[in-house]
């Protein structure tokens, strides 16, 4: 599905056309609906979307932590680090968790163990994955690497502040000694400035201990900021995606502009510029362009199938939209034509 | 690796710091008592039913033993059969809580159903029945009592497990390779044991309880001493030596009572939710 335009060396992560359903009590939610990504060795890529539009279950799918009584893939392919693990059952994920992918997670205080001791928290990590490291050494180091002082390795989550919790977090990531660490909004519950200090640390962290970094967020600056690519997702599905600089250089989906826009407004204080309406219900299986109800140039095909073409883009910039189809704009026309006879 | 329980804010309130302090004499009594008191509880002597707060303590009954030094033999057992069947039951609970809870499923549900089925039984009749079965014996009457209280922890075990299970640090451990089985010991047990231990404290008072009824009915070991029997034998002289009857009643009440205080005490600082 995807174009593979660009060479970007060894893919360390590979996300092919993955249809995702939850069931629960009956309900049944289409979460992913065509999800297609791939992040190659040392490169960062950002996955950005609004609320609800699947990016945290794209996530929590790659690392297995979507519950097999509520979650099944239905199509698709998603490959880590080389290995197949769409349908792996729950005894072989412990295989692939932590070394080649690991996560940090949103919410600093949750996801630590608030009766274990943060040097037991580091060291569990690096007991499993570096069964020849010195653990304690190991653990010292992995501390001072995410500059935080010896002293917390003693105390208990609740505490340390947010800032200084995220950063164990990553600690703890960083001793599975991960081919891919995913973050997902790692940054969301910190104040800014503590934001900032996160970003450049993980950023730096990629580059020095060779991981590749996925970045799940809704925060265009900061994936804008460390990115190399990044994928636009709505709906379950990816709707643009590209270099950092092309897609936030010059966007080609409606939707990516109204993001940005937003974006925009936001930083010149000026009251929000906002896209109308809804994300769409994920109960049924979107047939058409699924932004094509809030679009506001959206034309006849758009609400006839949804736009599944690859461009001819030698960067790797593709846009799923109906406004960038590769045909002739007469054979366009006459489609609109046709259809609305 | 057992939960963090604040003693300090147990040790504030009143009721916590004055049950606590009364279980620590009780403890140290019945460890040290009758080594620095001497004596044997079964020594028989003339001096019969004589009246108590005299030269004999408090009194002696119908075969001339010290009411006073069987007291505290009593107390051992009563504290004795407590714990050990208050930490059995707790085990065994907390055992079948977790993996129930953890692990779901059928073996949820077989493990629920058999603990609603011993909770709709009368558990003091049932302990009466099996001991007089299987005859008497400390450490029968520990294990049948265990064996009755088990469901009580399992259920409150299984509710904190299904909670904690669904927190966010169980996902991340989750995250690091570690197995299920070590997730559940090292991530989800730790953090769902506190309620537990309040039901386990107010599980050794009822254990006292039931050790005491049970010796009163005289299913229990003859050749020891226990509150229960002492109570038993004290109640054909209930008019004439009442000392034979009050003490052992007021020793049991007052057992029972202040591991219930402790009990409930920790109960509000580690249920929040006032379970």
């Amino acid at each position: 599905m995807i174009a593979h335009a660009p060479v970007y060396g060894k893919l360390v992560l590979q996300v092919d056309d993955v249809h995702m359903t939850y069931h629960s009590h009956g309900r049944i939610v289409h979460a992913l609906q065509g999800a297609s990504l791939e992040v190659a060795e040392g490169e960062a890529v950002g996955l950005v979307g609004e609320s609800g539009c699947g990016k945290s279950s794209l996530g929590r799918a790659l690392i297995g932590l979507n519950p097999p009584t509520l979650a099944t893939i239905d199509s698709g392919r998603i490959v880590v680090g080389g290995r197949d693990v769409t349908h792996l059952p729950e005894r072989d994920w412990p295989e692939v968790r932590g070394n080649p992918v690991a996560m940090v997670f949103q919410d600093s205080l949750s996801f630590l163990n608030p009766v274990m001791r943060i040097e037991e928290q580091i060291a569990e990590s690096v007991r499993i994955h570096d069964k020849q490291a010195d653990v304690r050494k190991r653990v010292r180091e992995l501390v001072q690497l995410v500059r935080l002082p010896s002293a917390v390795l003693r105390a208990y989550p609740f505490e340390l502040s947010g800032g200084m919790r995220q950063r164990v977090g990553i600690a703890v990531a960083l001793g599975c000694r991960p081919r891919l660490l995913i973050a997902d909004e790692p940054t969301t519950a910190l104040d800014v400035t503590t934001q900032a200090e996160i970003i450049v640390l993980i950023d730096e962290l990629r580059r020095s201990q060779g991981m590749s970094l996925l970045l799940i967020s809704h925060d265009l600056g900061v994936v804008r900021s460390v990115c190399d690519r990044v994928y636009i997702m709505y709906a379950g599905r990816m709707v643009e995606w590209g270099t950092t600089a092309e897609v936030f250089g010059a966007p080609g989906h409606p939707y990516v502009e109204g993001l940005l826009a937003a974006a925009q407004t936001e930083r010149q204080g000026r009251h929000f510029a906002s896209i109308k309406g809804e994300v769409p219900n994920l109960s049924t299986q979107i047939t058409s362009c699924p932004f094509s109800p809030r679009c506001p140039k959206a034309f006849d095909p758009c609400g006839e199938m949804p736009p599944t073409f690859d461009l001819d883009s030698p960067a790797g910039h593709q846009v799923r939209c109906w406004l960038h189809a590769p045909l002739p704009r007469t054979a366009r026309e006459g489609l609109n034509g046709a259809r609305s006879s | 690796m057992v939960a963090r329980v604040d003693w300090r804010i147990i040790l504030r309130q009143p009721a916590g710091a004055i049950s606590a302090a009364v279980i620590l004499v009780f403890l140290a009594v019945a460890a040290f008592g009758p080594l620095l008191v001497g004596g044997n509880p079964d020594h028989i002597s003339e001096n019969i039913l004589q009246a108590p707060f005299g030269a004999f303590g408090l009194g002696t009954d119908e075969l001339g033993r010290n009411v006073g030094l069987e007291l505290f033999y009593g107390l051992r057992i009563s504290l004795l059969v407590g714990l050990l069947a208050a930490a059995s039951a707790t085990l065994l609970g907390a055992a079948v809580g977790s993996i129930a809870g953890y692990f779901g499923r059928g073996i949820d549900s077989l493990a629920m159903r058999i603990s609603e089925s011993f909770q709709v039984l009368p558990t003091f009749i049932l302990a009466a029945l099996i001991v007089a079965l299987i005859g008497a014996g400390l450490d029968r009457v520990i294990a049948v009592i265990a064996l009755l209280a088990w469901p009580q922890t399992a259920r409150l075990m299984r509710a904190q497990v299904l909670r904690v299970k669904q927190a966010e640090f169980v996902d991340a451990a989750r995250c690091l390779g570690i197995s299920e089985w070590a997730i559940m010991l090292r991530e989800v047990i730790p953090n769902a044991f506190a309620p537990v231990l309040a039901t386990a404290t107010l599980t050794i008072g009822d254990a006292i309880l039931i050790e005491a009824g049970l010796s009163y009915l005289g299913l229990s070991d003859p050749s020891v001493v226990t509150w229960g029997r002492m109570l038993n034998s004290g109640q054909r002289f209930l008019f004439e030596a009442w000392w034979l009857s009050i003490f052992p009643g007021f020793a049991i009440f007052a057992t029972v009572l202040v591991f219930n205080v402790f009990g409930d005490v920790l109960n509000k600082v580690l249920n929040p939710r006032g379970a």
